[in-house]
């Protein structure tokens, strides 16, 4: 089940309030989606959204399953793609399967981000390889790797 | 079509996602083995020309969808289309000729569902020796965290 808690707390700072304008503005039923999230696990998730894989993500994948079951799989090669997402500016990370163990061969994955949710999309890609500063808004891909 | 070149049996091998084998079957030429999709990637195919033994490995990429109600082909991407009703054709050399087909049945990706192998030959490939393996082949991601410091 995809839900938005803790809607203020602990929020890094926005940096732009016309982006959170933005958020809003953008259909998303009142609740102010931003900060750190985790899609695919719901239970016992200490980021502040929680959100499923078939909640915007896109690409080659296949979501299956619901809830703490639920996951993306992806044949060699294959990617997929996350919703843009705003976290405001922060050093930001990212992590696979900290809630559980995913099986066959590793992920890569790649990251961009922007001041605006458009910028952001219109980035380039950056390989993952640890912290980096979050502008505002990211958008994260995964990539299969061929065993 | 080819007539295909029947053999007498060949045995399908599959592993776990850690390379482990968890079981091991054989079954007649031209019958379906059922076996746990979750665990498939490779089909090892060994096979004897004229004489000589080879030993093919054949990857996802190798693999094509066939439909045999509307006879077409398409991609790896299709994998995950559940309209494809019917498995991939492998075309080993020499190129051009239709010597060897894995079929894969029913190709939905979920853990647990079961898949159905089949094997024919044409000639030269004048001996299937009974080496058909296989490998996880997908790449589960269970969760994924967007976080701050």
């Amino acid at each position: 089940m995809a839900t938005t808690k803790n809607i203020n707390a602990g929020v890094p700072s926005l940096g732009n309030t016309g982006e959170t304008t933005l958020i809003i503005s953008a259909g998303l039923g009142g609740s102010l989606e931003q900060g750190t999230v985790c899609w695919g696990h719901d239970t016992g998730v200490t980021e502040q959204n929680v959100k499923d894989f078939a909640d915007g993500w896109t690409g080659y994948a296949a979501v299956a399953g619901s809830g703490d079951a639920e996951y993306m799989g992806l044949n060699p090669a294959n990617e997929a793609v996350s919703p843009t997402w705003f976290t405001g500016t922060m050093k930001a990370t990212i992590e696979i399967d900290h809630y559980g163990s995913g099986s066959g061969p590793a992920e890569t994955l790649h990251y961009k981000t922007g001041v605006t949710k458009e910028a952001c999309e219109a980035a380039g890609w950056t390989a993952y390889s640890g912290q980096f500063n979050s502008t505002g808004w990211v958008k994260i891909r995964i990539t299969a790797n061929s065993p | 079509m080819a007539q295909w070149k029947k053999h007498n049996k060949w045995i399908i091998e599959y592993w776990n996602s850690t390379d482990e084998r968890v079981e091991c079957f054989s079954c007649e030429h031209g019958s379906w083995l059922e076996a746990p999709i979750s665990n498939v990637l490779y089909v090892y195919v060994q096979y004897k020309i004229r004489g000589k033994i080879y030993t093919h490995v054949v990857s996802g990429y190798d693999f094509y969808f066939f439909n045999e109600e509307t006879n077409h082909f398409g991609g790896s991407n299709d994998y995950f289309d559940p309209d494809w009703g019917y498995g991939r054709e492998y075309i080993l050399e020499p190129k051009g000729e239709s010597l060897l087909q894995v079929f894969w049945d029913k190709p939905t990706h979920i853990d647990g569902s079961l898949i159905k192998f089949g094997v024919w030959l044409d000639p030269p490939y004048d001996k299937l020796l009974g080496f058909v393996g296989t490998k996880r082949l997908i790449s589960d991601c269970r969760n994924i965290l967007l976080n701050g410091d």
